[in-house]
């Protein structure tokens, strides 16, 4: 069963090669290939998702050694949440990115996939440093795919910050090794405790700069903001909805297991919660002047990372709170802003313009559902997931006495709200009537709006059902460890040679 | 060389690479940096599994491998540097596309001719 969890990453990277031979039949049977692909990676990852949320955590062992000597992934409930709203928005990308797109996009996206998947699952330092490099490199081709003046200027600079961060993050890999000998997450969260303070400093700065490039963070974003709009709108969706958020998946992921003890996790959460302030007040004050929608919807993301970061860091002294917000951000944030770039940024390039007054004309039906939809989504308005989320932050914030920071957050958090409604309010006042490349467009439109609206209800009843939200978070480092070192987490993790 | 020498090395590379990247204005030359500031990490990776006076663990012999543990250098930080630098020349074959792509659409390699998407 849990075996299952290893394909979501073999399959795509499989069909990524093989799209080589299924191109030559042309472009909408690659199409078509990818979309299989990644709906059954989409079933798998719900199916894994699912187990987790009844039983225990699972560690998938390689090769017949165990950790720490071998290689192994780790599933917490989180992960498995993580892994499926990845998969279901590559889905809806794939069906969403019409029919304009050659077979070697759907190559790269698939690529990007099994990246992804290996990144969220991967329980080894080193191979999160070589799925990240998959989800850089792919990214970089993706945001250049035009080659237009624009698309090329973006992928340079993206390229040249994510290669410096890419490097400084395996010097960080490197020194770790050094220190610990091990590369296996648990033995070096394990060893971690005995590390010097310098050293720590110095290796926690290098993994933040180093993953924090590609998780758009303050002050290491300015790529962000010209590859969103210069890559085609499938791509601005999944860097949006998917790169970005798993980048920072990582980031805090190694955060919570290499220096979160008692001596730092002050330090480390007033760091955090300083960078996510200042990632979320930046960018959402940048982003109320674009003209230019793509962009504007670009600094709104960096500006979610923001409030994630800030979830993230609530949660090291109220769990309950920072946990929950950070999950329902997250949520809410994947689909709203997947379903705003795919239904803007194809509106856009059909009305030929990203200008606020021009880019809506050739809006379809569906278009401005999700357009208002998604905006009130992000926005925060009351069914919908982002009001939830945004309510266990502040009151997160509360309740660690960051009483300024609320006045300050929620000040802006309207900031926002304006200039989404605008964009929100062009899509729907727009006269002219488009028309979509084919049916997938717009079904992937109307499942994405389904499920803003019903997730936000479902996660409320499901409280008041006595299902527990809390159960989705960072796995303390005790009982990391504890999983992954445990023999008799083995009956329930699967040995794959035997 | 012992392994002190080797790390000053490594720090040296790195520094440079990290200079070049940053001053440098043409893509070209910031590619050349982005190199050097990878076999720089490269280098510290060896040099951390590297043991005065031992062998490269390539076990051949029937012999070499009962006795391996004591007399072979560390072979994970090798077999790490060997994806490192694959993935190293991935990179590089990436942004030299780019940077051709660069030049015809910008007639030059000078990033600070980037400047239509200011703001």
């Amino acid at each position: 069963m849990t075996k299952l969890a290893v394909y979501t990453f073999a399959l795509p990277l499989l069909a990524g090669f093989l799209m080589w031979f299924v191109g030559r039949l042309g472009n909408r049977p690659a199409k078509a290939f990818s979309a299989l692909t990644s709906l059954i990676t989409t079933v798998l990852a719900g199916k894994v998702l699912l187990s987790l949320l009844k039983g225990s955590s699972i560690v998938v062992v390689f090769g017949g050694w165990r950790p720490p000597l071998g290689i192994n992934f780790f599933l917490d409930p989180l992960a498995g949440l993580w892994l499926f709203s990845v998969n279901v928005l590559m889905f809806l990308a794939v069906i969403g990115s019409g029919t304009r797109y050659s077979w070697r996009f759907y190559g790269l996206l698939m690529i990007l996939l099994a990246g992804l998947n290996g990144l969220i699952m991967s329980g080894d330092l080193f191979n999160v440093f070589v799925f990240f490099e998959i989800v850089c490199l792919v990214s970089f081709a993706l945001v250049a795919y035009y080659r237009k003046r624009e698309s090329i200027e973006a992928g340079v600079k993206y390229f040249v910050l994510g290669s410096v961060a890419s490097s400084l993050f395996l010097l960080a890999i490197a020194l770790i090794y050094g220190k610990t000998g091990t590369l296996n997450l648990a033995q070096i969260s394990y060893l971690s405790n005995s590390w010097p303070a310098l050293f720590k400093l110095v290796v926690f700065v290098l993994i933040l700069v180093g993953l924090g490039v590609e998780s758009g963070v303050f002050p290491l974003n300015a790529w962000l903001f010209d590859a969103h709009p210069a890559a085609p709108f499938p791509v601005s969706a999944l860097l949006s909805g998917i790169v970005i958020e798993s980048a920072l998946y990582v980031l805090l992921r190694l955060v919570g297991l290499f220096f979160l003890d008692k001596g730092a996790v002050l330090l480390v959460g007033q760091t955090l919660l300083l960078l996510g302030v200042l990632t979320f007040v930046v960018a959402e004050i940048v982003g109320f002047y674009q003209r230019d929608v793509k962009r504007a919807l670009a600094y709104s993301s960096a500006g979610q990372i923001g409030l994630m970061l800030m979830a993230f860091a609530v949660g090291l002294s109220r769990p309950d709170l920072g946990s929950v917000a950070l999950v329902l951000l997250f949520l809410n944030h994947l689909l709203a802003k997947g379903g705003l770039f795919l239904s803007v940024g194809a509106v856009s390039d059909r009305s030929g313009s990203r200008d606020l007054d021009r880019f809506a004309e050739e809006c379809a039906f569906s278009d401005k559902v999700v357009g208002l939809v998604g905006g009130l989504s992000l926005v925060g308005a009351p069914p919908f997931l982002g009001f939830w989320g945004k309510v266990a932050l502040v009151f997160g914030l509360l309740a660690i006495n960051m009483y300024a920071l609320v006045g300050i957050v929620l000040a802006v958090m309207v900031l926002e709200a304006i200039y989404l409604m605008r964009i929100s309010s062009a899509m729907l006042t727009a006269k002219g009537e488009g028309r979509q490349d084919c049916p997938g467009q717009a079904l992937s439109l109307w499942v994405l709006s389904l499920l803003m609206l019903g997730a936000g209800v479902l996660a409320v009843y499901g409280v008041k059902k006595g299902v527990d939200l809390s159960r989705l978070r960072f796995t303390p480092k005790q009982e990391y460890i504890q999983t992954v070192y445990d023999v008799s987490a083995y009956k329930g993790g699967v040995d794959i040679d035997g | 060389m012992n392994a002190l020498d080797f790390y000053a090395l490594s720090v040296f590379l790195i520094g440079l690479g990290l200079m070049g990247v940053f001053l440098n204005r043409d893509f070209v030359k910031i590619l050349i940096s982005l190199s050097v500031l990878e076999s720089g990490v490269n280098l510290l990776i060896v040099s951390i599994g590297y043991v005065r006076g031992r062998i490269a663990p390539i076990l051949f012999s029937k012999e070499l491998q009962a006795s391996a543990v004591g007399k072979v250098v560390d072979p994970v930080p090798q077999a790490l540097v060997l994806t490192a630098i694959v993935i190293g020349l991935g990179l590089l074959a990436v942004g030299l596309g780019m940077a051709v792509w660069m030049h015809r659409r910008f007639g030059t390699t000078d990033v600070s001719e980037l400047k239509d998407l200011a703001g």
